[in-house]
């Protein structure tokens, strides 16, 4: 794999394993960037069924929020990695610890997202409703129209921070053993142990995937801003 | 003069056990002018917002052209139309509100034209015609890519006129169209409104403007306490002050 000889310098030995790190960098986005992909659509719908549905059909979605929003990730994670994992073998279905992650880390941000679709919608004024429903249109249009354009723009800033957490709390998949850049530094302390040197280089990282993401939502959030044209 | 354009009946209207208005009779013909006036909470503002159906009603009828909107008896039991009929029924009126309501992520030409695309179902290009049209009606054409948050109340509110008549309703609704609005921007409003009444454009305002009222209406309505106290034209509601109550109300207006 790479060279654990003892006489070769720290840079040496990381430049040995930038195929390992790449491949483990490479885990840690598509996990993290799936996970905030299908958890914002996930979260939007069940915003929009917290928001606007009957109080039978919101009541299993909001336990769901609340039970997920209540729980530490880590835990959140291990209940998908054992439990899920366990039911679906039962019933003849493997999945790759990849999936599980996958599914976790959505489940995670889906529950974030609905809060701030629910809190953005039911910040607009009613009386924008109201307009919509003069004109004559139908619920669905002004929702469309009128609602979620408002809504979507309010929610940018704090969904941005919402996919940092996500990146971040993609970490936490190295303690169910999925090779995402994490568990990569960890063995690669494990055979090297200048734990300092390899975790400040995983650090930084990190920092730069959360850095592009925080500009790319502020120069969105420039682009759609309608409140200061 | 035939048939009234709008005819209400009866109506009565309560929130729980909160009576707003009740017994409220009203007939509005096509071209007329009809204000509404009265203290604050006598229901003005509910009663017009019936008539386009944003609030539901418990007894009574109203007729638009002739028919019957909101509600159908059914089996002997009053039924609330559903919510497809109902936005049909509500193009027939148009309506402005005290607060603008334009929508805040659209740009003023944008904001008339949804009605069109959304609703009217026309193409782009002839929702765009029509929309600049009545933009420049208002007096905003240099203004139809502004946002809302560009604009001044004055500005806003004339932008809501002509996203209300760009759907060409048979009537339009004011609901205190000039309340919200700074002192010298109330001017500009009432003109435009004046124009549209000069036009022949059915309306019934609710407002707090006596002078504009009695000058504009062919109609006078005044609220008081749940109940339409008295219909009259503007010489009789203003000079003749034919009940009692008017007296004391129009007091407050020094009239």
């Amino acid at each position: 794999m790479f060279d654990i000889s003892t006489n070769t310098s720290f840079f040496e030995r990381f430049w040995n394993a930038k195929f390992i790190i790449i491949d483990g960098l490479n885990n840690t986005l598509i996990v993290s960037f799936a996970a905030i992909i299908l958890g914002t659509i996930l979260g939007l719908i069940i915003g929009l069924i917290i928001t606007y549905g009957n109080k039978y059909i919101k009541l299993p979605f909001k336990a769901l929020v609340d039970i997920i929003r209540g729980l530490p990730l880590l835990v959140t994670i291990f209940i998908i990695y054992y439990y899920l994992d366990f039911i679906l073998k039962s019933i003849g279905i493997t999945m790759s610890p990849m999936v599980i992650g996958i599914i976790a880390l959505t489940l995670f941000c889906s529950a974030q997202i609905s809060e701030l679709v629910r809190g953005a919608l039911q910040n607009i004024p009613k009386q924008q409703i109201d307009a919509g429903r003069a004109l004559g249109m139908r619920f669905y249009q002004i929702l469309k129209d009128i609602l979620l354009p408002q809504a979507l723009v309010e929610i940018l800033p704090p969904w941005v921070n919402s996919a940092t957490e996500i990146v971040k709390g993609s970490t936490l998949l190295s303690l169910v053993s999925i090779s995402e850049l994490m568990l990569v530094g960890k063995q690669l302390v494990a055979r090297h142990p200048k734990a300092l040197a390899y975790y400040s280089i995983i650090g930084l990282i990190y920092f730069t995937i959360n850095t592009i993401i925080e500009y790319g939502g502020k120069a969105l959030e420039k682009k759609v801003s309608f409140v200061n044209k | 003069m035939g048939e009234p354009l709008l005819k209400i009946s009866n109506l009565g209207k309560s929130f729980g056990s909160v009576k707003v208005f009740e017994n409220a009779d009203l007939d509005v013909y096509e071209g007329e002018v009809v204000s509404i006036i009265g203290s604050s909470g006598s229901g003005k503002t509910t009663l017009l917002r019936c008539i386009n159906l944003l609030e539901q009603f418990q007894e009574g009828i109203i007729w638009l052209d002739g028919n019957e909107v909101g509600y159908k008896v059914e089996n002997g039991k009053r039924k609330r139309y559903s919510e497809h009929i109902i936005s049909q029924q509500r193009q027939m009126t148009g309506m402005v509100f005290q607060q603008f309501n334009l929508f805040p992520h659209m740009t003023a030409l944008k904001n008339v034209m949804l009605g069109l695309i959304r609703v009217k179902k026309l193409p782009h290009k002839e929702a765009e015609e029509i929309s600049l049209k009545w933009l420049e009606r208002v007096g905003l054409s240099d203004k139809v890519n502004s946002y809302p948050a560009q604009l001044s109340g004055g500005q806003q509110q004339r932008v809501a006129i002509a996203r209300a008549l760009a759907m060409n309703p048979r009537i339009v609704l004011f609901d205190e169209a000039t309340s919200a609005l700074d002192p010298e921007l109330v001017g500009e409003v009432l003109n435009v409104i004046k124009q549209l009444a000069n036009d022949g454009i059915t309306m019934i305002l609710v407002t707090h403007e006596m002078r504009f009222a009695y000058d504009i209406s062919d109609k006078v309505v005044f609220m008081d306490a749940g109940k339409i106290a008295a219909i009259g034209t503007p010489k009789e509601i203003f000079e003749d002050k034919i009940v009692p109550r008017l007296k004391e109300f129009l007091y407050n207006f020094n009239i």
